[in-house]
């Protein structure tokens, strides 16, 4: 009998012990009175990943508490991490990081909320480039967009990227008969690391759709040759030794045009209905952190523009980018929800 | 050339006292946090991330770096002391390393896993300083086929794990796994499977909350189910006759015992293999260290002389192997991840986010960027080793005293740690339902006596089988003949996985053979006048 006491007691214990670290703590004092989390929703090493390390590193400065960033991985779009973030009390303890691609989380997956449901803090991004892996660019003489338009057996070549997503739209739109009907072969893969690695190695794809940070050593190890910028508008890549022009995409393909620019964009958000003495305290924080000579000098290691966004400018960036790469997979049949029933305007 | 980079690099590190403490601060640490069950050593170097954020750098990654080796080592402490893994990597140490602690022989069953890990990661390093360019650019030649191909490989192994009963439950928990990997956001087609329009469901089964279920909470609840103090710690299927604490004073007694590093100078050509596998399997982006420790626990029992020790808790081989080939992951896991900034392990993803933080950035140009880059980070984890070997003898004896503690006070404290723990490694609450759902299932399994180990290679190469099988198709236009004649790779694993399957099939029709003889035997000694069988 007195064993079993012991028993009992120490099962009390420890289901005390669970639910004393579980506990959330309340109290209403100025905004940040204690650590903050930020929810990465994708792997680590990868864009979102590092702006939003770099980006916390520094508003932590500013907010004089310690920002932890977790990735949460999983799901469409990041959707398991955002979901986390949208569930858990909406009081600024709780901040998502986001690049452009939880926009398509509303016509993917259940969720429902919408960019009406964010506001936007938008740090900056790296323009999208297309890439040929160097060896099959030599062997099958494709190493310029040009030559690749002309080339005849655009079957035989596979594209690298994950489903969903800005880089798949922007593939899709190169690659789908309704868009610029090259009949290029979709393999895809975890995260944009395992996608360039895969055309790296040059078994598994030959072509790539990626940012330009993320190709950055690739391109200057000529292991990968930028032969598009995925923009209406010509692109200079400079790396130490020489700077390479990346001709538009919009060259070869004029159709594709008005779906552009479909840009990259790296930050992070909070619900709308977050109180509004805490949103202007976060945005004072990013202005801080943009400010920092440190993140001018990280943007430019990572070839990429400073936005710099919060407020309307930035809500009204995500609406046009949510409605752009929703519509797309939509006209696509990538989707399972219509942008319509979500709410989501035409472009 | 490159061995004088490292040795100057090491010498670098020495030279200053304070990282050196840190490094064995960390390596302890490391090793605690790998030997408490639920807390992981990717957890370790996540957690340990954040806190080093404002660190100066070269204390970073010397708290990092010893962080990893110790967590490597340390899960195979809790493998062996509780059947608990206290990493990924250490489940296929648990097997045998277990039934060490049952014989009484825990504390050597330590020494020797800590020997085979400062062996592995040694070689590892070796690897890491001087053969990462070629050795990045072979794993580069690893396609869809080659990693679909190596997953099957792995997945074989099922057929090997033994149940006491059935062959086949080995198989059936690895099928098992395979189901529970496929649950959940499908990233080649982009649609979600089997979450029943529950988002939680969409993410996956996360293989840390669920191995935790399927290891720790069987061991508690087996625990607490017996009743009174002089009932063994642990479960040995009716043949433990001593009490815990007499078990417990024979495992730190164990002074008498041979020497860990002369049992494992006895298995040296096991030792070889293993290091090498685990540094080849280190080295592939991706795959990690529980993946190499499976493979090479697989490769050392059906390469066996003794074959007939192995379940008996007296294996060296089975207990070496996994920690060897571990071990020497890290070097191996550290090479894709310096050199293509692709991590070859959950670890080495979150050293990744580390290198970022600091502004390191790791990839194809980090040889021309910063050449001394790799030979310091080999540095740090050589130091580590040293650190590991010291820390290692310090910890062995209180990490065996833990079977002193009475169940009912051990058990509460490990179910609060797992269930921590796996809500830790991402804090998702919906992880704690699958270590308890899990953990349900595993005790009922248990008691049907299914091993865990196939579930859970199950689950770890689940994914891996199914996204490459599928790519390997699409690349290929549908046509399966590419399994066979992708490279020389490929066709190297379709010979073994051939010859690995007909192994397994054949002893067992020769095995019947022997039996009908012993028969005959028998029936002509019974015979009046007939000849004895002969032995």
């Amino acid at each position: 009998m007195n064993r079993m006491m012991k028993c009992t007691m120490m099962l009390v214990i420890a289901v005390l012990a669970v639910s004393a670290v579980f506990a959330e703590g309340q109290a209403e004092v100025a905004y940040p009175e204690r650590d903050i989390t930020c929810i990465i929703p994708f792997g680590q090493g990868g864009g979102t990943d590092v702006w939003a390390r770099k980006v916390m590193g520094s508003m932590a400065k500013d907010l004089k508490v310690s920002i932890t960033t977790t990735n949460v991985t999983g799901g469409s779009a990041g959707s398991i991490g955002i979901s986390q973030v949208w569930n858990s009390p909406h009081d600024g303890y709780v901040l998502a990081a986001t690049s452009e691609t939880p926009l398509t989380i509303p016509v993917t997956t259940p969720i429902t909320q919408t960019s009406k449901d964010w506001d936007y803090f938008i740090a900056g991004g790296s323009p999208g480039l297309l890439c040929v892996n160097s060896v099959t660019a030599a062997k099958l003489g494709i190493d310029t967009l040009d030559k690749l338009a002309a080339y005849g057996n655009k079957a035989s070549l596979k594209i690298a990227g994950t489903t969903g997503g800005l880089w798949f739209a922007l593939a899709s739109l190169v690659s789908e008969k309704n868009y610029g009907n090259w009949p290029l072969t979709w393999v895809s893969y975890a995260g944009s690391g395992p996608a360039i690695l895969a055309t790296v190695g040059g078994i598994d794809a030959d072509l790539v759709v990626a940012s330009a940070g993320e190709v950055k050593d690739y391109v200057r190890a000529g292991q990968l040759i930028p032969i598009a910028h995925m923009s209406p508008d010509g692109y200079t890549f400079k790396t130490d030794a020489k700077s390479i022009d990346v001709p538009a995409i919009t060259k070869v393909i004029p159709g594709i045009a008005k779906y552009l620019p479909l840009q990259q964009w790296l930050g992070f958000k909070v619900p709308s209905d977050t109180p509004a003495d805490v949103k202007a305290r976060l945005t004072s924080a990013f202005k801080v952190a943009m400010a920092d000579p440190d993140m001018v000098k990280f943007a430019s290691d990572q070839i990429a523009v400073i936005y710099n966004k919060s407020g309307v400018e930035a809500k009204t960036m995500a609406q046009k980018s949510e409605s752009n790469l929703c519509w797309i997979l939509f006209d696509l049949g990538k989707t399972t929800y219509s942008p319509a029933e979500r709410g989501i305007a035409k472009p | 050339m490159e061995l004088l980079y490292l040795i100057e690099e090491f010498f670098k590190i020495v030279m200053d006292p304070m990282v050196v403490l840190v490094i064995f601060g960390a390596t302890a640490l490391g090793t605690i946090i790998g030997a408490l069950p639920g807390l992981t050593a990717t957890m370790g170097i996540a957690l340990l991330t954040g806190l080093t954020y404002k660190v100066p750098v070269n204390y970073t990654f010397a708290i990092l770096m010893g962080i990893y080796v110790g967590g490597i080592y340390g899960g195979s402490i809790s493998a062996i002391l509780l059947n608990i893994p206290g990493t990924a990597s250490a489940a296929a140490t648990a097997i045998e390393g277990n039934l060490f602690a049952k014989r009484g022989k825990a504390a050597l069953a330590i020494k020797v896993t800590r020997s085979a890990s400062i062996i592995g990661t040694l070689v590892g390093v070796l690897a890491l300083a001087l053969i990462a360019p070629q050795l990045s650019r072979i794993a580069l030649q690893f396609s869809a086929v080659e990693y679909f191909l190596l997953a099957v490989f792995g997945v074989l192994m099922c057929g090997s794990i033994v149940t006491s009963d059935l062959t086949i439950k080995g198989w059936i928990g690895g099928l098992l796994g395979l189901c529970v990997a496929f649950i959940g956001y499908d990233v080649i087609s982009g649609a979600p499977r089997f979450d029943f329009g529950n988002i939680n469901l969409s993410g996956g089964i996360s293989l840390i909350p669920a191995m935790i279920g399927f290891y720790a909470i069987p061991e508690v609840i087996k625990a607490l189910a017996r009743d009174g103090a002089d009932a063994p710690a642990m479960d040995m299927e009716g043949s433990v006759t001593e009490s815990p604490e007499a078990l417990a004073s024979k495992s730190v007694a164990g002074g008498k015992d041979p020497g860990s590093f002369a049992i494992a100078l006895k298995n040296i050509p096991v030792i070889i293999r293993s290091a090498l596998i685990g540094v080849g399997i280190g080295a592939l982006p991706g795959v990690g260290e529980d993946v190499a420790a499976w493979i090479a626990y697989d490769n050392a029992r059906k390469t066996s002389k003794r074959k007939d020790e192995w379940g008996t808790g007296e294996c060296y081989e089975a207990i070496i192997a996994p920690e060897v080939a571990n071990n020497a992951a890290i070097g191996g896991a550290t090479i894709p991840l310096l050199t293509l900034a692709v991590p070859g392990s959950p670890p080495a993803a979150v050293l990744l986010g580390a290198f970022m933080i600091h502004n390191i950035r790791p990839g194809p140009m980090i040889m021309v960027d910063s050449p001394r880059f790799i030979f310091y980070i080999a540095a740090l984890i050589l130091v580590a080793v040293v650190a590991l070997w010291v820390v290692g003898i310090l910890l062995a004896r209180p990490m065996s005293s833990i079977l002193k503690i009475p169940s009912v006070f051990l058990m509460p404290i490990i179910a609060v740690l797992s269930i921590v723990g796996a809500y830790a490694l991402n804090l998702k609450r919906f992880d704690i339902f699958v270590v308890v759902l899990f953990g349900a299932i595993g005790y009922i399994l248990d008691k049907m006596k299914y091993s865990a180990a196939p579930i859970v290679l199950g689950i770890i190469l689940g994914t891996m089988i199914d996204e490459n099988f599928r790519r390997a198709l699409i690349v290929n236009k549908g046509d399966p003949s590419f399994f066979v004649t992708n490279s020389w790779i490929s066709l190297v694993f379709v010979v073994i996985i051939a010859y690995v399957i007909i192994k397994q099939m054949v002893p067992r029709q020769l095995g019947s053979r022997v039996n009908l003889k012993n028969l005959r035997g028998f029936l002509a000694a019974r015979r009046p006048g007939g000849t004895p069988p002969r032995p």
